[in-house]
């Protein structure tokens, strides 16, 4: 028997120091906007030349560019972030990289008018939002019928405060990796990303809720920590191995995988895990505290 | 109870035969044929999109407007030779525009956006007016000076290459050019040629002039003919160049977005190994993890796999690289709901229950869960697919969504019934989680 709640103190604790890094790590370094929500133009390009975001900053530098942003995308890859280019400013930067930089090839080039950027931003917060809510509302339905003292609005909020610290950690950590290693940028596949990890740590969450469901209507005059205790350890085994089975696909994609979701992917993999934390070690815990709280209040 | 339970199961199975037909790449004619294919985004075989907007600000009919451009578009994309291009209005002004495989990317920029400037301009002086060339022979500079009417080529609705006399009745063969306005322009050449009677209207393509007749009598059926070809053909070229131009409303390129071919098949190519991969890697967890149960999983997940491609393919689903990590994590939910199951149903083991009661007592306990998690993942899915409504997103929730749709039927009534296809079978020893 694993002591989840006995030591929830520890747990946390522990997500407590991981929000508050996250939150410094988005205060000092900061998130890349992706020209998705602010437009703008990326491109990606393949190169052998070691140095080649040098060589590209030299180009950009010599050819009157300001503002943009360039980091290394892979092994043989750069990303390049800058202001909209009209259709020859792109044919004429382009001729000039290719004289400089070592077979530069454009594996992709993707330009965003600021109308369209507007659109998603505004599109994309609605959709977390909404998509908040309409966890919120379908959990206190789903538990509607759980027995008294318990409220299902506790479960509804709880599983939503699990799934708030997973998206504000796996920003954190997009915003350390961002800033350290690799090209990470909020896009609209970041945001598909987060989406997903909500789906997901609600998922994991709603599984031992189920089952503190039925344990508490088994036995109602139990303890509640107990029957959380309980419940826990009854699908902790399952709840690690789904996750598993979804990282292991998901890490065989970010190894073998294209390139081109890396990114996406990356995030994917530290926001289910995160995910999976919260909904063991958060979510039921912090639903006990609570339930405790207010139990004694009365 | 083990015969329905058999005829359920050869059913599936039939089922799973007919997917694997529209899976493979030439599925049978009598199975829709060359009409199921698969469709691949644009991140997978490399090429353009484009995002056009359109300003209708001026716009009286917008909807009509919006398709009058869509349907522009296409017919000039038409002529770039790209295999499968894919036009499609978005939203309330744009018309997003995938161009697969196009290599010269630049120059077919140039010839969807292409728009002329045609204009009626009327006789000037040396101080309110432009001196301007001839449009057959650029060298020659037209004699006089002009000045531009209210009247422009986007009142203009068709250009025909004809033969004078076809249209005017009058005897000659002469080639010209016969241009009708819309209302509108049918008003303002009326008032034009009103109020230059026995003068000269230019009639002015990208400032050069095409030809200048004298206006003899007011036209008010917005009917005009432009004279001064050489022959058939030349009127025929003014004609398509006239038509081709004609954009119903102003235009703007806001997004461009291009992949290389190469990246789009590596990208392909990569996916579907690293699927493989990740699949072969679950296969080898879930045996060594739950046994021979693990196995009959792994079976149930194979065939959710071949029903969830048969009906991306169906319906269809453009597979993006998104829409391919919307399958992958499907088939991590698929598991899931497995992985309660065995869960379960080691429990009930654990209590002492027999096996066949202790599979149907494990199912039934683990279907609340399913059926919670699983709810609750398809909100998010339908949150992400209407609120959005970004290409990649779609792909993916729309992926996604199907696949857990699938899975709960796949996980739950194909693993159910074969196990307990299983236990009543002698194979049934090797049931034990």
């Amino acid at each position: 028997m694993y002591r989840i709640i006995k030591n929830s103190w520890i747990w946390f604790s522990f997500s407590i120091v991981l929000a508050i890094l996250s939150v410094v790590f988005l205060v000092v370094f900061g998130l890349r906007v992706g020209i998705d929500y602010k437009g703008g133009t990326n491109i990606e390009f393949q190169s052998s030349a070691p140095n080649r975001t040098d060589l590209a900053v030299n180009v950009l530098n010599a050819d009157g560019y300001t503002g943009y942003q360039i980091k290394d995308s892979g092994t043989d890859r750069a990303i390049i972030q800058l202001r909209t280019l009209s259709n020859d400013e792109h044919i004429k930067l382009t001729t000039n990289f290719k004289s400089k930089i070592a077979d530069y090839t454009e594996t992709s080039y993707n330009s965003v008018g600021p109308v369209i950027s507007k659109d998603l931003t505004v599109k994309s917060i609605w959709a977390v939002i909404i998509a908040s809510f309409g966890i919120i509302i379908f959990v206190a339905f789903a538990f509607r019928k759980v027995p008294k003292p318990l409220s299902s609005w506790k479960f509804g909020i709880c599983a939503v405060v699990a799934l708030i610290h997973d998206l504000l950690i796996t920003t954190g950590f997009v915003a350390l990796v961002g800033h350290y290693f690799v090209w990470m940028e909020v896009n609209a596949l970041f945001v598909t990303a987060l989406l997903t990890i909500m789906g997901f740590s609600v998922h994991d969450t709603i599984v031992v809720y189920d089952r503190l469901r039925e344990n508490f209507i088994k036995n109602p005059k139990e303890d509640i920590s107990i029957s959380a205790e309980e419940s826990i350890n009854q699908t902790i085994v399952r709840s690690i191995n789904t996750s598993m089975t979804t990282i292991i696909v998901l890490l065989a994609m970010l190894v073998f995988g294209s390139l081109s979701v890396r990114q996406f992917i990356l995030t994917l993999v530290f926001g289910i895990f995160i995910g999976t934390y919260s909904s063991i070690f958060n979510a039921t815990p912090l639903l006990v505290w609570w339930h405790k709280k207010t139990a004694a209040a009365k | 109870m083990k015969t329905r339970r058999l005829i359920l199961f050869t059913t599936i199975m039939i089922l799973v035969i007919l997917a694997v037909l529209i899976d493979i790449p030439l599925n049978p004619g009598w199975l829709g044929g060359d009409k199921i294919k698969a469709q691949l985004g644009l991140d997978l075989v490399g090429g353009t999109e484009l995002i056009y907007q359109a300003d209708l600000s001026a716009s009286t009919d917008k909807l009509k407007d919006l398709n009058n451009l869509e349907s522009v578009f296409s017919q000039r994309i038409n002529v770039l030779g790209v295999a499968e291009p894919n036009i499609q209005t978005s939203g309330s002004d744009r018309i997003l525009i995938d161009l697969p495989g196009i290599k010269n990317i630049d120059s077919a920029i140039q010839k969807i956006g292409q728009t002329y400037e045609l204009n009626f301009m009327t006789v000037a002086t040396v101080t309110d007016g432009v001196q301007l060339k001839d449009y057959y022979d650029q060298n020659y500079s037209y004699p006089g000076y002009w000045k531009k009417s209210d009247l422009t080529g986007r009142n203009l609705i068709k250009a025909d290459a004809t033969f004078q006399n076809e249209t005017s009745g009058v005897a000659g063969s002469a080639p010209v050019v016969s241009i009708q306005f819309d209302n509108t322009g049918t008003e303002k050449f009326r008032s034009l040629t009103q109020n230059n009677l026995n003068k000269q209207i230019a009639i002015v393509l990208d400032d050069k002039i095409v030809s200048a007749p004298n206006v003899q009598t007011e036209i008010s059926d917005g009917r005009a003919v432009i004279t001064g070809s050489k022959d058939i053909k030349e009127a025929q070229n003014l004609a398509r160049r006239l038509n081709e131009g004609i954009l119903p409303v102003p235009t703007k390129l806001i997004g461009q977005q291009n992949i290389g071919a190469t990246l789009g098949k590596d990208s392909l190519k990569t996916s579907i190994v690293a699927g493989l991969i990740g699949l072969l890697l679950v296969s080898i967890f879930m045996i060594s993890y739950y046994k021979f149960p693990g196995l009959v999983a792994m079976f149930a997940l194979t065939i959710y796999a071949i029903f969830a491609l048969a009906i991306y393919k169906i319906i269809p689903v453009t597979m993006t690289l998104a829409g391919i990590a919307g399958f992958v994590l499907s088939i991590g939910m698929a598991i899931d709901a497995n992985v309660l199951i065995f869960e379960r149903l080691k429990e009930e083991l654990r209590s002492g229950k027999e096996l066949n009661l202790a599979l149907i007592d494990g199912f039934r306990r683990s279907w609340n869960s399913i059926r919670d998690s699983n709810i609750s993942s398809i909100i998010t899915c339908l949150i992400l697919y209407y609120a959005t409504g970004s290409g990649p997103v779609r792909g993916f929730a729309l992926t996604l969504m199907i696949g857990i749709v699938i899975s709960l039927f796949t996980a739950i009534t194909l693993t159910r019934t074969v196990l307990l296809l299983l236990a009543s079978s002698p194979l049934k020893r090797f049931i034990n989680v």
